[in-house]
This record gives C-alpha cells, sequence and structure tokens, in this order.
C-alpha cells in the first residue's frame, strides 16, 4: 500500500502528463489557422483531450478558458464570467455542455474557438482522439511504472476512458482493491 | 447580470405562482367562504308549481318567476328564490333556469331552519375538506416551489461579491495566507451552542428528505394513476392490454416511489433520535472532550446503541463533466456501546494523536464525525453522522523571516532540523546559496482527487542567512490513501534556475 502523496497515479502527476500525439502539435495549430482559427478536438471521455488544449494553449498567445461540466449552476457561472468580447483565442473545455442558445451567444464573442467535445459539429474537425490499451501502456510508461498486465481489459471495462484507467491503477497502488 | 436574471426569474415564475393562487383562490377558498353563510341550511324535497321567465320591461328589468313548494316538521312551506342572496339574474340565466324547472318538476331545495320561508334552489356550498387539501396541496406545489426558487434567485442576486485582491497578486501577504487557511477547515455543519455545551446536528435532514420523496410520489403517482383509471374506463380489448403494457413500468416506479417515501417516513417519524452534546465546540487530537448523549424518543424500540468517531478521506474529481466523490475510512474509535440504553448517557471522545486534524478543500477532505447506529425493533434501523471539527488547541498560522544572520555553506542549500517538525514551534533553518531567493512554504493536497496547492507564507531573503521557520499548526502532514497533505519549503531564485525544495513532515 502506498500513500497519496506517493502513489505515482496521483493526480499530480498524471495531470502533468504530456499528450501523447501522433503527429506534431504544429500539425494540429495548423489545421486550426486553415481553418479560420475555429476548431474542435473530438474523443470519448478520459481520452486526452482536455490535455491536449493544455497543451496548445501556450502556444496560441492570449487565451480565455470557458470550463463547462454537467453542472448548470458551475455552467451558468462560467458563462457569466466570459467577457462580452474575448480577445485571443477562446478555448471551450466540454462544448457538448452548450445548448443551441448558449452556443449563439458565445461564439458571437469570440473570433478564435478551440474547443474539446464528444460530439462532432458546431466546430470544424480538429482531431478525433481515440483511446487504445497501446496508449494507456505508454501513459504508464511516461510515469516510470511498469505497464498493467490487463491494460485491454481495463480500457475496455472503462469504456475507452484512460483517466478512469489511470484511477484504477491508483486504488490499486492504494490497497484499495 | 444576477440581479436581471433574478428579475427574470420572477417575471417567469410569477406566473406560476399567480395560477396556484388563483387556484386556490377561485376554486377553493372563495367557495368556501361563500358556503360557509350557508353551512346550517337543511335540503328538502320540492316541487315546482310556477315557473315563468318574466322579459321585463321598459322601466322592470327582466326576472324570474318562481314559486316550489316544500315541507318541515309536517309543515307546508313555499320558496320563491332561485339563489339566496341579492345578486341579479342574468337573461341567460333567467332563461335556463325557467326551462330546468318547469312547473310540476320534482327536485331538491336548501332552507333555513330557522326561517323556513327563506328558501332557494341552488344553495352555494363550499367544497369538501378532502377537495380542499388538494387544492391546498396543488397551490403549495405551483406557489409554494416557484416562491422557494424566487427567493434562492433574489438571495443570491442580493448578496455580497466576495471580496477580491484588487492587486491580483497570487503571493499572499500573511493575513491573507491566515485567511485562506482558516477557511481550508470551514464546516459544512457547525455544533450550535446551547446551554450546557454544543449541540450537533446530523449531517442530513431525515424529515427534509422524506417529504421531497413524498411530494415527487405523489406527483408520479397521480399522473400515471389517473392515466391507467382513464385507460381502463375508456378503452377495451387489445388496446387496454396494450396501454396497461406500457404504463406498467411507470405504475411499478410509481409504487417504489410511494414504497421508499413510506420507509424514509418511517424512519424520520419513529426512528430513535439521539442528540449529542459536547462540552467543546472543537476536539483536539489527543485531548478528552465529554460527549453526552439523550435519546429524544424512541427509547424503548432502540435494542442496541454505538457510538463512534470516524475519520474519512474524501476527494473529488471530475470524470468526463461530471464530478465523483470517493471515500475512505481512515479509522474509526469506539467512544460507547451497549445494549438496551438508557435515555441519556455519557462518555468521553479523544481523537488519536496520530491523525490529522480537521481539513475542507474544494476537492480533498479530511473529515471527522461521530457516527450513531443503533438497531431498532420492527423499523429501519438508526445511523447518522455528526459532523465535528478536530483542529489544535491553538491555531498557528505559516511565517518565514530572516533572523539576520550569516549562514554558512554546510549540508546542503536549504537546512532544517532533521526529523519531524512540531506543529506551532518556531525553528531555525540556514540558505546557503549565494543569491537572492524567494522562499516560500507550500502546502499540496493530492492524492486520487485534484491536486490543491497553497502558499501558507513566504519571504524574500539573500542568502546566505539564517531563517526562523513558525510552524502552521494545522493541517499536519499526511500521508493518506485518497488524500495526502504534504508541507515544501521552495527557495525559487529569480532567473528560475537551481530552484531547490525540500520536504517537510510537520506532525
Amino acid at each position: 500500500m502506498i500513500a497519496a502523496h506517493r502513489n505515482p497515479f496521483r493526480t499530480e502527476r498524471t495531470d502533468a502528463l504530456a499528450p501523447l500525439l501522433d503527429e506534431p502539435m504544429a500539425a494540429i495549430l495548423a489545421r486550426f489557422t486553415a481553418s479560420g482559427h475555429r476548431g474542435v478536438l473530438v474523443g470519448p471521455h478520459g481520452s486526452g483531450k482536455t490535455t491536449l488544449l493544455e497543451a496548445l494553449a501556450p502556444q496560441l498567445g492570449g487565451v480565455t478558458w470557458l470550463r463547462l461540466r454537467r453542472d448548470a449552476t458551475h455552467n451558468r457561472r462560467a458563462l457569466a464570467a466570459l467577457p462580452r468580447q474575448v480577445t485571443g483565442t477562446l478555448l471551450i473545455d466540454g462544448l457538448e455542455q452548450l445548448g443551441p442558445l448558449a452556443w449563439w451567444r458565445v461564439r458571437r464573442r469570440a473570433g478564435r474557438i478551440l474547443a474539446t467535445s464528444h460530439r462532432h459539429g458546431r466546430l470544424p474537425l480538429l482531431r478525433e482522439h481515440r483511446s487504445s490499451p497501446e496508449v494507456l501502456i505508454a501513459l504508464v510508461r511516461a510515469l516510470g511504472e511498469e505497464p498493467p498486465a490487463d491494460a485491454a481489459g481495463l480500457v475496455i471495462r472503462h469504456r475507452s476512458d484512460l483517466r478512469a484507467c489511470l484511477r484504477e491503477l491508483y486504488d490499486r497502488h492504494a490497497g484499495l482493491g | 447580470m444576477r440581479f436581471l436574471q433574478a428579475l427574470f426569474a420572477t417575471a417567469f415564475l410569477g406566473v406560476f405562482m399567480l395560477v396556484g393562487l388563483g387556484v386556490l383562490v377561485g376554486l377553493g377558498i372563495k367557495p368556501w367562504w361563500e358556503g360557509r353563510a350557508y353551512s346550517h341550511w337543511r335540503t328538502a324535497p320540492c316541487t315546482i308549481t310556477e315557473s315563468l321567465a318574466d322579459a321585463g320591461g321598459p322601466e322592470s328589468p327582466p326576472g324570474l318567476v318562481l314559486r316550489f313548494r316544500f315541507a318541515w316538521q309536517g309543515t307546508d312551506h313555499i320558496g320563491t328564490r332561485l339563489r339566496p342572496g341579492s345578486e341579479p339574474l342574468t337573461t341567460l340565466e333567467i332563461q335556463e333556469a325557467a326551462a330546468e324547472f318547469s312547473p310540476g318538476t320534482e327536485t331538491t331545495c336548501a332552507f333555513d331552519p330557522e326561517d323556513p320561508g327563506t328558501a332557494a334552489l341552488e344553495v352555494p356550498h363550499g367544497p369538501a375538506t378532502a377537495e380542499l387539501v388538494f387544492l391546498a396541496v396543488w397551490a403549495a406545489l405551483f406557489a409554494g416551489i416557484p416562491g422557494a426558487m424566487l427567493a434562492v434567485a433574489w438571495k443570491n442576486a442580493l448578496a455580497t461579491a466576495p471580496a477580491t485582491d484588487p492587486t491580483g497578486s497570487t503571493a499572499p501577504s500573511r493575513g491573507k495566507a491566515a485567511f485562506a487557511m482558516g477557511k481550508a477547515t470551514a464546516m459544512r455543519n457547525p455544533p450550535k451552542e446551547v446551554p450546557g455545551g454544543f449541540r450537533l446536528d446530523p449531517g442530513g435532514g431525515r424529515f427534509v428528505g422524506a417529504v421531497a420523496l413524498g411530494i415527487f410520489a405523489a406527483f408520479w403517482n397521480g399522473i400515471t394513476w389517473t392515466g391507467v383509471i382513464s385507460m381502463l374506463r375508456d378503452e377495451h380489448g387489445l388496446m387496454a392490454i396494450g396501454l396497461m403494457a406500457f404504463m406498467s413500468i411507470f405504475v411499478l416506479i410509481g409504487l417504489a416511489l410511494a414504497g421508499a417515501f413510506a420507509y424514509m417516513l418511517l424512519k424520520a417519524l419513529f426512528t430513535p433520535r439521539v442528540s449529542l452534546l459536547l462540552t467543546e465546540k472543537q476536539l483536539a487530537r489527543g485531548k478528552p472532550t465529554a460527549v453526552h448523549w439523550s435519546i429524544e424518543r424512541g427509547r424503548e424500540r432502540l435494542q442496541d446503541l454505538r457510538i463512534e468517531l470516524v475519520l474519512r478521506e474524501e476527494s473529488s474529481y471530475r470524470r468526463g463533466t461530471d464530478t465523483i466523490t470517493d471515500r475512505h475510512e481512515v479509522r474509526v474509535v469506539p467512544v460507547w456501546s451497549g445494549t438496551e440504553p438508557d435515555a441519556e448517557g455519557r462518555s468521553t471522545v479523544t481523537p488519536p494523536a496520530d491523525l490529522p486534524s480537521s481539513l475542507e478543500g474544494p476537492s480533498n477532505r479530511l473529515v471527522w464525525c461521530l457516527r450513531l447506529q443503533g438497531k431498532v425493533a420492527g423499523l429501519p434501523d438508526a445511523d447518522d453522522e455528526y459532523p465535528v471539527l478536530v483542529a489544535p488547541p491553538q491555531e498557528v498560522f505559516g511565517a518565514l523571516a530572516g533572523d539576520g544572520e550569516t549562514a554558512e555553506e554546510d549540508g546542503g542549500i536549504l537546512v532544517l532540523p532533521g526529523g519531524p517538525l512540531t506543529a506551532g514551534t518556531t525553528v531555525r533553518g540556514r540558505l546557503t546559496r549565494r543569491d537572492g531567493v524567494r522562499l516560500r512554504l507550500l502546502r499540496t493536497v493530492t492524492g486520487k482527487g485534484d491536486t490543491e496547492q497553497e502558499e501558507a507564507c513566504h519571504a524574500n531573503l539573500e542568502g546566505p542567512c539564517g531563517f526562523l521557520l513558525t510552524v502552521p499548526s494545522r493541517p499536519t502532514s499526511w500521508p493518506g490513501t485518497v488524500v495526502g497533505v504534504r508541507w515544501t519549503l521552495q527557495a525559487d531564485s529569480a532567473s528560475g534556475a537551481n530552484d531547490t525544495s525540500i520536504e517537510l513532515d510537520i506532525r
């Protein structure tokens, strides 16, 4: 059993993992520019969309974040805090949480929008994330740990949510079963 | 913005409130009030002897010539009015009454038994008690729920916005750090001061939950059963079977809701209720505090009672767009247990000295509570939690300052006494780097949940030099399972190169 602040799969470490890409980030940024500075990263839960968005943010100059959740109160507050006219690029994490009216209001406030979503549409597709046991194994290795023997089973059980897979590995190290 | 939202909510929800109140007044209160004056009237069979619609003329308004005969206590009486009161009838009402009550018609009239000459064919009567209750519940839902929502909207709209640092600085001053550290251990359900001590309330309200579920179950079952009864009345054969098959799932859910409501109501009303009283507002690690318990009701049904002190780690994190909270029980300390307990009793509770104080962060929490469990004959068992605050006897916030002495290069760049540091004490350290650094004391709460980092204090020093560190009294370092608390002392140079840090073990 490993203490929380020594657990190799603690959030502090997994959040710091760099996105695993099969192409340079410059290529994604080039597509973003080519599509008129509007685009979306699509993929299932825990597939690395937000991690990639956070990695891209420093290369976009001035950015404004709009982080959305499945929580109407939180989303209302986040939208209320959004400036009337966004300068630079608006980064939306969880675009699918915006209803049609809110999306109509948000898109008028920013010229440049880069978002993550579970669904296609609304913005040009920049990249589609797919989770696989190989990606999980690479992430575990990046944390300096031995990959689990049941990586494929983990990915299937957690419906391709790699973040949930890493949390299960946390539990195993913490002796939580 | 919030003010505008509250105004919009008022306009929108106001419609529902008006409809609710209008229905209650129009269909409940007004008929009840009108019927109140005639509640002592009696009814009797009567025969219409004359009925004629008088069209009226240039000088006289239209009217109804009506005459009916009824018997009361062996005497015949004559009535002449369609309705009591002085309100005139409309032309349409006159025509309809003349057609309905033609001469020779047998019907029922109402009369004042104290003055049988005062009689009428149509007497207002108020709604029945069941109808009034139904209307009141309906109106309470339509007017009460939007009203409560409006109250919350306006409370939020008029609430003062939290103060922000006008400088936008992320490096807190000592006072700011103290505020943040205090906030980090705020309780959600603090004890209430009463004569003789501090009363603890359970974390969740039993009755509120039961009432909320009851309203929902009433709505669900009301709509479902109205549909089912209507179908059984109007449809036959295969169509009825098909519709009933479709409705069966809703009926089952409704029955489950009703069952859950009954269970919660039983628990809220009849499960023994125990009150806990502490002699101190907060507990301290290693220090015994008296706890007094008294069973307020249902003691005869309580077969055994167990009171324990529990430390639990709670960590919250996002899974996709949901927020999940994992809980891990660290230790359970028995406080009192016994069978057939007395109506009241006393014991002591001592949080173990090797466990940490309470911590309340946005994503990570160390929660202490007194848990009370009791086996109850024939009813749901008692299982309540009473949150308590475990804090050091004296609050000491971290502080850093140079001591004005030059340090020799010996044993490392950043040196503190070896071994664990005692919370609340001041220790001397040495910084042997030969440049200006920003020395920061950082608290990191990490684990399975989202990581939280906070700067407790800082000092700008010119090395090599000695410094004094006042060790914060809480939270102490905690290895934990899903929540870990780590303290680090970090020396950052202006260039960012050669930054160094050491981990502190605060106990």
